[in-house]
Order: structure tokens, then sequence, then C-alpha cells
């Protein structure tokens, strides 16, 4: 009898600590943080999730977000309503590219009817994309500066749309916009 | 009145959830070992008669539900299982940080007691971040017994977290010192969804280069810890209920490679 009020004893605690453990890997990682990157830049030529063919390039002149994620990913889905707002404070030379990561059609769509992403999906079916960006978790993302090469990565996920991030994010468009177009008047 | 049926409901949930942990803990017996570093480690058993031994890390004892089932249902299947609890042996919280903490000699000191126990074929197992805590432990035993190492038959691995760093994207995964250092033949089960899955192949690359033959599954339709989560998907809930079986599975695929 000893025994067993022991061992119930011992499963309550196990599930508070579990709770605790739960809850916290549930709480968006607010710690992540840009990474400079010095690596070179991968090509990337998917498909929507509606079938429409995109490729990286001809986003040359804005800043893109390359974020990989899966509908699986807890921290994925808590932090893309912060993207949708981080999209309409920074405007039209911003754009965000969400690969998901090898999963159906099916269960992608599900997750954007109910998560309501305002950003393009894109499907990596046979994970190229992933083995080319070495990606080995997620959300991973990848801050691909207005002359096409990647400034920043990030693991984990964070609130995009706080005013540290729009501020590190819109100094690296503007500097980098002026650059491209000194290029250009240069060219 | 709905309160109280949902109270009784919960009730004998709760109780259902205890009494069937307490029924496959019954099937065990607890065994003190003494560590080399002078404390005792608590070892639960699972006796079988068969000629295979499963030695787990790290570190509770087993005491999962879905762990215990399935060595309770392994052992009656004639393969004898050691569950050490190793963090409860040195008054670790069990923590994930806590894993560091474990010496390798303790691992080394448990896995000669398992092999001097019998002429069973010893495997070692263990998951997540267990896995650092078997493969330190088990380099050094490799280190110390060169000459022996087919006293040990191999290794399941149940989707390990064996990165030394958070994972940096554009970057290649860096792993613990121990990952290819091995030569033991290694199993390694991993979820098929998990971001994890995807470094799958990498993993294998590195943990052959010490000489281990290594051979991985994806288990379709599972996350990571999926024996441990509360909230199961279907196919986890399946993969759980057919832990056993992917264990054993897994042994088989170990005795097939080095064949």
């Amino acid at each position: 009898m000893k025994k067993f009020i022991l061992l119930i004893a011992v499963k309550v605690l196990a599930l508070s600590a579990l709770i605790g453990v739960v809850v916290y890997t549930m709480m968006p990682a607010g710690a992540a943080e840009l990474k400079p990157f010095d690596g070179a830049t991968p090509a990337l030529r998917l498909n929507t999730l509606q079938g429409e063919a995109v490729d990286l390039e001809q986003y040359k002149g804005k800043l893109v977000m390359v974020q990989f994620w899966a509908t699986y990913c807890t921290p994925c889905r808590i932090e893309m309503p912060s993207m949708n707002r981080l999209q309409t404070k920074l405007g039209e030379n911003f754009v965000i590219l969400a690969v998901d990561m090898g999963e159906e059609a099916a269960e992608v769509q599900q997750f954007v009817d109910e998560v309501k992403p305002e950003f393009t999906i894109l499907m990596d079916e046979d994970g190229s994309a992933l083995a080319e960006w070495k990606v080995f978790a997620a959300p991973a993302t990848f801050i691909v500066d207005p002359a096409g090469k990647i400034q920043y990565t990030m693991f984990g996920a964070t609130e995009w749309d706080s005013d540290e991030m729009v501020v590190e994010l819109q100094a690296l468009m503007q500097r980098d916009l002026s650059i491209t177009r000194t290029t250009s008047k240069n060219d | 009145m709905k309160n109280y049926s949902s109270a009784i409901s919960w009730f004998i949930a709760v109780a259902f959830f205890l009494a069937q942990g307490y029924s496959a803990a019954q099937d065990s017996e607890i065994l003190p070992f003494d560590l080399p570093g002078g404390d005792i480690v608590d070892i639960r058993l699972y006796k079988a008669d068969g000629d295979k031994l499963l030695l787990g890390f790290a570190c509770d004892e087993g005491t999962g539900q879905a762990a215990m089932d399935a060595a309770s249902v392994l052992s009656d299947t004639e393969m004898e299982i050691w569950m050490p609890d190793l963090l409860s042996a040195h008054f670790l919280p069990k923590l994930k940080s806590s894993l560091a903490e474990i010496p390798a000699e303790d691992v080394v000191a448990l896995i000669n007691a398992a092999i001097a126990s019998s002429d069973k074929q010893v495997y070692l197992i263990s998951s997540g971040g267990g896995s650092t805590v078997l493969l330190r432990g088990l380099v050094q035993w490799e280190q110390e017994n060169p000459d022996r190492l087919d006293a040990l038959s191999g290794v399941v691995l149940l989707y390990p977290r064996l990165n030394a760093t958070p994972p940096e994207p554009g970057k290649d995964p860096v792993y613990i010192d121990a990952v290819g250092q091995t030569r033991t033949p290694i199993a390694i089960l991993e979820g098929a969804r998990t971001p994890n899955s995807w470094a799958l192949s990498a993993l294998k690359e590195k943990m052959q280069a010490g000489g281990s033959l290594v051979t991985t599954a994806l288990i379709p339709g599972v996350r990571g810890f999926f024996y441990e989560r509360d909230k199961q998907n279907l196919p986890e809930n399946i993969a759980t209920s057919q832990l056993a079986g992917l264990v054993r599975a897994s042994v088989v695929k170990l005795k097939l490679l080095t064949q």
C-alpha cells in the first residue's frame, strides 16, 4: 500500500513537471536572434501551394524572408501571425517565402485554412531545398537582402513584428536598397 | 450534475492511468547497484529467460508509462530489461541539462555488470537526450575494452538528440564528440514528422566515421518523443502501442547488419 501511495506521489510530481515542460516549450522563443551569415545563397525554385512556380531570383531588389517550417512545428504556428503583421509593417519591398518541409499539400492547406498566413507558401515535398539550404530544424529563417545574399539566419521562433526586429529589418532593407540603387546607377 | 459526472470520469481516468503503471511496475523488481563513485543506483529489472538483455539509459528507471509497458511486453517475449535510474542516483533533477552530469564511468560499470550477469547478448537503448549519456559511456567502454567489443551486440537509439549546439540554419549540424567515435553497431529510429528526420543521413554518416555500422528507419506520421507526448496523433498512438515491436525489430536489424 505504501508503495502504491509513493507511486501516486511520484506520478503527480512527474505530471506537474511534464505540464511545466510542455508550457515552457510552447512559449515563443523570445531569445531567438538574427545571426550574421557569410555563406553562399543557394537557389530556391519551388512551386507555391497553388502550383505556381516561384524563383528567389525574381525578388531581387526586395528584402526576402525565407522560412522553413512544418505544420507539426508548434513554434512555427505561434509566430505566423506576427509574420503577417511584419509583412504589413514593412510593405511591398518585403517578401516572405515560407517553405513547408516535405509535407503533402492537403495537410498544408488545412493548416493554412486554420492559421491564415498572408504570405507565399512554397512546397518542398522531396526536401531538395532543405538539403540545399542545410535546414535541420524548424523554424529556420534566412533573411536575404535585396541583392540576393543571405545576411542573417535564425533558428527558433520570435515575435517578428517587435519594434526591435522591425527597426533591424527596415535598416537592412534601406541600406541594401540604397546599395542596389547606387549599383544600378553606376551600371 | 454535469460537473459531478465529469469529476467521476476524471477520477476513473486517473485511477486507470495509475493502475496501469502500477501493474507494469509490478512485473519488475528493483536491483540496487554500486556505482564507481560510491553512489547506489536502482535498476528496474524485468527478468526474462531469453538470450537477449536490453540495458536502457539514462535515466528514470523507465517509469514512463509507454516505456514500462514496452519493457513488460519485451520481457514476456524473452528479452530481459534493465532500466537504471541514474538521475536519482546522483540526486539530479529530470532536466536535459542534468544528463551532462552523469559520469561516463557509471555507464561503463553498468555495461560491464550487464555483460557479466549472464551469457545473454547485451544491447543498449536510449532515447532523445539520453542518447548522449549512452554514447559517452559507450565510447569509454570501447576504449577500455578494445579486445572484447563483440561483448556488446548493438545500440538502439530512439529519436536521438545529439547536437552539441543548437542547429544553425545554413550550417551542418554539430554533434557531441562521442558521435563518430564508436564501433558498436547502431540502429536509429526517428519520427518522420520532425525536422531531425532531415538530418538523419548526416547523423548516420558521422556515426559511421568511427567504425559503427549504422541502420536508420523513419516511423511515418510520428514526431520526436512520440511515446511521451500528451496529445498523440493516430500514428503516434499506434507507434506507442507497438513500441516493444519497434525495439524488437531494431534488434533484428542490428543482427542482420552484422551478419
